[in-house]
């Protein structure tokens, strides 16, 4: 019996060490993979981290832009308004092509500064629209946005009102005529108050940055210096705007008069038969610097009545002094949404190049129609037909003897992004 | 050039009129009403969705997230019918709606919020002034023991910067300023409730209807100040220093379905169900 028990009591005690061993290898193994997964977490984490910080620096990058593809149609005229066509070639001009094809790369790494870039690829050429540095600051509920570089002139409304929201192909011809390009150098101080109060005063070059003579340097010693006050009271925003600079026109040499003959009976001679034809000379005429004013008021208003959208009404209104000449122009501008995907526009557009009484019969007034259709959140189909008018007698509407056929329908499609 | 003009114009006619006409019988026939925007709302705009289609069985009303920044974007691509913002709506925001839609929008306020301060429950600092607070998340803090607790590293947890709780923060606490770098962003609420439960060294921030697992410090606004917790009562009577309203945003009036579920969430049900979430009613 003796040696079965002890059998047995070896047999357990061998099962148990057994046990005990194998349960340790088992713990073992066990913090083993714990351990081993742990740290693969840990990697992963870290990695995570690396990626997450890659990522947050890729967020300081915006880049944004819009795209505009236009079949446009004039009328029988050398006259198309967007201007800049050659008369010879351009009769019942009849074109596809690309107005706007824009991109902006903004660089924001903090609150306190901003860099902007932007490019326009249109036509057949790409050019440089904007390149600014802002710096922000912000006191209490002020916030001050110091930009320096290439920007929007920040005069009036419908500058600053993007090309991809507007609702007509191009800008009033009121700006398009003072403010050609839309944009200058310089610095911008904008103080923007808690009630939605801003304030710019901007200090610029002039001369913009579609001016086919002083490209980019400005001929005056003087800068051009520009105020504007805006009010944003919701249903109803308006603005005042001030502008003052020097505009430069280049005098000219002394021309001598110059007598020509005319050998009329072919003879080779100058004799008797021949007429003898002399233009007269001019004296050398120096250069003047004259002054650049323009005022401008500016209103939009916002009504939610109709059971389709939102009515936008808007209006501006810009007298400048320029050349020793008086201009005139305002539009008036009605813009109705229809449900999330529709809208249309009407404005009627009034410019006067000199509104002196020697110069009547100068003036045009375009009316516009536009159609909107908003395929998604990135495109938009618009057709529009703008309908300009040489005035009779500085009027608003009669038409003088000279008007041309110069309407001109549009088909553009859009893509923003 | 006349009869060219015009029949471009009749086919244009033609096509809007048919292109309107289906779009109007859509909303007639009860489309979708999509509701899009900040996190801390979801869970809010879900429960009302839920409980008004409950009543309105033909209306269906879509509920998603993405930030109070993705919800207004949204409002002004014309993607989404409602916004829900955790914060007001920037002029810079509202300017875009007027381009776009010739409107300023409607801002229904929906709820108030108390955005709470959350610590680990293990710390042993209860109370904080908005000074602190700002010196904490900008980063000119990193020690507990400054404020009397113990002497580890302060780790942060915050918001991305689509959030309006993330907007609503940099603007009251930090008055504009940015983060210090070291903050940790996380995707939602619940994600900085979560991470601050689990770290004894945390701070996070949020809306009070999350804060379960950690605990909501007193605030107050300076060291003179008496500190208040985010209660219903403190962030009503607005002692509570960091309290705020809840925003629905619409391009335009309400009208049809979508003034339906606006009057729901606007009825004392809705408003019940804003208490049941754990945000608080407008009365």
């Amino acid at each position: 019996m003796k040696p079965l028990k002890l059998g047995l009591s070896l047999a357990v005690l061998t099962l148990g060490v057994i046990g005990r061993v194998n349960a340790q290898n088992a713990d073992d193994s066990l913090k083993a993979v714990v351990d081993e997964t742990r740290q693969q977490v840990e990697g992963m984490a870290e990695n995570m981290a690396i990626l997450t910080g890659d990522v947050e620096k890729l967020k300081q990058l915006k880049v944004s832009g819009y795209l505009q593809a236009r079949y446009e149609l004039n009328d029988s005229s050398r006259y198309g308004i967007t201007g800049g066509y050659d008369a010879t070639k351009n009769l019942n001009a009849n074109n596809i092509y690309i107005r706007r094809g824009r991109i902006k790369f903004q660089f924001q790494p903090n609150a306190s500064s901003r860099y902007i870039i932007y490019f326009d690829a249109s036509k057949d050429k790409v050019s440089l629209k904007e390149a600014y540095v802002d710096l922000s600051h912000r006191f209490k509920e002020h916030a001050f946005t110091l930009t320096a570089g290439q920007f929007n002139i920040p005069f009036g409304y419908e500058i600053e009102y993007s090309s991809s929201k507007r609702d007509f192909p191009e800008r009033s011809l009121t700006e398009r005529t003072l403010f050609k390009g839309e944009r200058d150098r310089g610095v911008n101080l904008s103080w923007t108050l808690p009630k939605n109060v801003q304030f710019n005063a901007a200090v610029l070059q002039g001369y913009g940055i579609e001016d086919s003579k002083f490209t980019w340097f400005d001929p005056t010693k003087q800068k051009d210096v520009l105020g504007r006050v805006k009010v944003k009271l919701g249903m109803v925003d308006f603005g005042v705007s001030a502008y003052h600079g020097k505009t430069y026109v280049p005098g000219t040499a002394a021309v001598a008069p110059v007598t020509t003959y005319i050998d009329v009976n072919g003879n080779g001679l100058v004799d008797a038969g021949d007429s003898v034809r002399t233009t007269t000379g001019s004296a050398a005429t120096p250069a003047v610097e004259y002054d650049k004013n323009r005022v401008g008021i500016d209103a939009q208003l916002y009504l939610d009545v109709l059971p389709l959208g939102g009515t936008g009404v808007r209006a501006e209104m810009i007298g400048a002094r320029d050349k020793g000449k008086m201009e005139r122009g305002w539009y008036l501008w009605l813009s109705q949404a229809v449900y999330k995907n529709f809208g249309g526009a009407v404005r009627y557009d009034y410019f006067d190049p000199n509104t002196s009484d020697a110069a009547k019969s100068d003036a045009t007034g375009t009316l516009s129609l536009a159609a909107h259709y908003y395929w998604d959140a990135n495109v938009r189909l618009t057709a529009a037909y703008d309908m300009p008018r040489l005035l009779k007698d500085n009027s608003i509407f009669s038409k003088a003897s000279g008007d041309k056929k110069d309407n001109t329908f549009t088909l553009q499609f859009q893509y923003s992004m | 050039m006349k009869r060219i003009i015009l029949r471009t114009s009749a086919l244009i006619a033609i096509v809007t009129a048919i292109v309107i006409g289906a779009n109007y019988l859509g909303i007639a026939a009860g489309q979708a009403i999509s509701v899009k925007g900040s996190d801390t709302m979801v869970l809010l705009g879900q429960r009302w969705a839920e409980a008004f289609m409950k009543q309105n069985p033909g209306i269906v009303v879509q509920v998603t997230g993405g930030g109070s920044g993705v919800g207004i974007a949204a409002l002004i691509n014309g993607s989404t019918d409602v916004c829900e913002a955790s914060r007001p709506m920037k002029a810079s925001e509202v300017d875009k709606l007027k381009e776009r839609f010739n409107s300023p929008g409607v801002e229904i306020p929906v709820a108030r919020d108390g955005l709470s301060v959350y610590l680990n429950d293990q710390n042993p600092i209860s109370e904080l002034s908005i000074d602190q607070l700002a010196a904490i998340y900008s980063g000119k803090a990193t020690n507990w023991k400054e404020f009397g607790g113990n002497d580890a590293r302060i780790i942060l947890y915050g918001r991305e910067n689509s959030s309006g709780t993330y907007g609503l923060f940099k603007d009251e606490v930090l008055k504009g300023r940015d983060f210090a770098p070291q903050t940790q962003t996380l995707p939602g609420t619940a994600a900085v409730v979560n991470a601050v439960s689990k770290d004894p060294n945390g701070i996070g921030y949020g809306g009070a209807a999350y804060a379960k697992g950690v605990k909501d410090a007193k605030l107050k606004l300076d060291a003179k100040s008496t500190a208040y917790l985010p209660t219903e009562e403190n962030v009503k009577s607005g002692v509570y220093p960091l309290s705020r309203y809840l925003f629905w945003y619409l391009r335009n009036k309400p009208m049809g379905d979508t003034k339906k579920l606006v009057d729901f969430v606007l009825s004392e049900e809705g408003q019940k169900i804003v208490a049941e979430v754990g945000y608080y009613g407008l009365k």
